[in-house]
């Protein structure tokens, strides 16, 4: 029964892709086109990332042409509501796009998220999973224009400038916008605290273990450090590229 | 005095006549899956149509997700991702998780577990889709299957990092794991939907049983997070103490409660810090821990949670500090909650 290959799932990925796209019709009578192609590979084979040469060719491709891609995931991105291929896509638009990339996922921020719908019940576990895909659509928005700028490091300044503006006007994702500018920044994200109000200044804190749990943490991550080292050296020993 | 006889017997007979009418248009009501369309109920539909033999799982589930619409999830579900499709000791340990004394995976794939779709080489039945996300637990470790999930819960010289320690919480307490092919949404054609339920006990008969949605309306990584959160409620007997939290299902009061909400975002926030990277721990998945770990950060609580991502930067290295329930000193002496508290 395993017959299933990649270029199998491309195929069925090309067929399928216009249905639900918004502006990609057309393609259904011509074919795909390259853009689409690419995006179709990278959201079969994202699982393997960039262990997959196929993904990195795509990758590398969608890259090269950041703002006809972004624009390709566009109707997705602002008329969806609350889909796992939304917030996949989402996810997409961090690895390969641009500033158009950035400003496509801050027009996804200022959409609504709709109201959940449910009663709360104690021994069930529902949920709305339309509000939970798009709440965690915007989180992955701002989890995506901090990865544009670790990969682009020219747009820095302007992915900084603008997670401070996101952090300080949507406060649904304050914590994930000052997350972002930690990583972005490390130690001089410090200099960002007045920029945000009093209340997010536990966001800046650095949460450490008491006292009597510290000699074994560090015990711990130093004994990880080497399991580490150990594992890539033996993987670079058995790697067969 | 007769006459308040006749109006007691009137008024019991009438509430008779009620419950009756009730209970026969009860009978009669088709399921939820008798009125969405045929991707919904296509699993029962195949079921039903194999006749006890191979089920023919359905196609159909990649063409709707990419057209939007729910059965989306499969992009975790790729066999060349699934390890234990290849092994008979994997599909054993992960039965070990308590499937084995599950009810149902019979008609819910469990001769059908190594089939997947032709057309895109997703893993297809109910059953592997429940084996793929069990996958995440056991495979987030370096260990992976090789972790004796037998020791102690306190070891943690053993259970030397968080996702050691979750596989064999999860192993050590549940009893029995099983399957529904229902769609228990609160409407036809609804999202709000149950994907799981769990009756506690702590006699060894407590037992998760998962609903149509867990199989296909959510991804693996949800359902790894769904399963750990199940478990709390399970032999720990946590129950949802919430109401009026953002999401508005299954809200707990606050985090130091540490019941189901709090492990679930404690295995996400090991998940996606964690530093090991294989096909169960890559990228994409990691992404979409972390941002469902802020979901439920916003979501699920009626106090707000006041730590954030970074605070669980060492879950991975001591997670007996963040599990280590105390006396809280804003309850009464017995009451005791999480160290990381709030």
């Amino acid at each position: 029964m395993k017959t299933a290959s990649v270029s199998a799932m491309l195929a069925a990925s090309f067929v399928i892709l216009p249905l639900g796209w918004g502006g990609v019709e057309e393609h259904a009578v011509r074919g795909p086109s390259d853009i689409d192609r690419h995006l179709a590979t990278l959201l079969a084979l994202s699982d393997e990332g960039v262990a997959s040469a196929e993904y990195r060719e795509s990758i590398g491709f969608l890259r090269e042409h950041a703002p006809a891609a972004v624009d390709s995931v566009s109707g997705v991105l602002l008329e969806q509501s609350g889909t796992f291929l939304k917030w996949h896509l989402t996810y997409l638009v961090g690895e390969f796009g641009d500033e158009t990339g950035v400003e496509l996922l801050r027009e996804l921020l200022d959409q609504a998220i709709p109201v959940p719908k449910g009663r709360p019940e104690l021994s069930s576990h529902g949920i709305d999973l339309q509000h939970a895909e798009e709440v965690a659509a915007h989180i992955q928005a701002v989890m995506s224009i901090g990865r544009i700028a670790s990969l682009r490091p020219e747009l820095r300044p302007d992915v900084i400038a603008a997670l401070v503006e996101i952090g300080n006007h949507t406060p649904m994702v304050t914590s994930s916008a000052i997350y972002e500018l930690r990583s972005l920044l490390g130690a001089e994200a410090e200099d960002l605290r007045q920029l945000f109000g009093p209340e997010h200044a536990q966001e800046f804190e650095r949460v450490m273990p008491p006292p009597r749990w510290q000699g074994l943490l560090a015990e711990r991550m130093k004994r990880s450090a080497e399991a580490r080292a150990e594992r890539e050296r033996m993987g670079s020993i058995c790697r067969v590229d | 005095m007769p006459s308040r006889l006749n109006e007691h017997l009137s008024v019991r007979a009438a509430l008779l006549l009620v419950a009756a009418t009730g209970a026969l248009a009860y009978m009669f009501m088709p399921s939820c899956t008798a009125f969405v369309p045929d991707a919904d109920d296509a699993i029962c539909h195949a079921i039903d149509a194999a006749g006890g033999g191979p089920v023919d799982w359905p196609a159909n589930t990649y063409k709707m997700w990419a057209a939007g619409q729910y059965h989306q999830c499969e992009v975790f579900d790729h066999v060349s991702q699934s390890w234990w499709t290849e092994s008979e000791e994997a599909r054993d340990y992960l039965a070990g998780y308590g499937i084995r004394q599950g009810h149902n995976w019979a008609e819910l794939g469990r001769d059908d577990l190594t089939s997947i779709d032709e057309a895109t080489g997703y893993v297809d039945s109910p059953m592997a889709r429940t084996y793929n996300g069990y996958a995440n637990i056991a495979y987030a470790n370096a260990e992976g299957i090789d972790l004796d999930r037998g020791r102690s819960l306190d070891d943690f010289e053993y259970y030397d990092t968080f996702l050691k320690w979750a596989s064999a919480y999860v192993h050590q307490r549940t009893f029995r794991v099983s399957g529904s092919c229902e769609r228990a949404c609160r409407t036809v054609g609804s999202s709000a939907c149950t994907t799981a339920r769990t009756v506690s006990g702590r006699l060894r008969n407590d037992y998760i049983l998962l609903y149509h949605s867990f199989f296909y309306d959510i991804d693996s990584i949800w359902r790894a997070s769904t399963v750990f959160h199940e478990v709390r409620h399970a032999q720990d007997g946590r129950l949802h103490t919430g109401n009026g939290c953002g999401r508005r299902f299954s809200c707990d009061y606050k985090w130091s409660d540490a019941g189901s909400n709090t492990y679930e975002m404690l295995w996400l926030a090991a998940y996606f810090h964690s530093i090991e990277q294989n096909e169960y721990v890559s990228d994409v998945r990691q992404a979409r821990a972390e941002a469902m770990f802020e979901m439920l950060r916003l979501t699920a609580f009626t106090e707000q949670v006041r730590w954030n991502k970074a605070s669980f930067a060492s879950i991975n290295e001591l997670p007996e500090w963040y599990l280590e329930e105390v006396a809280c000193s804003e309850g009464a002496p017995t009451h005791r909650c999480l160290m990381l508290a709030n």
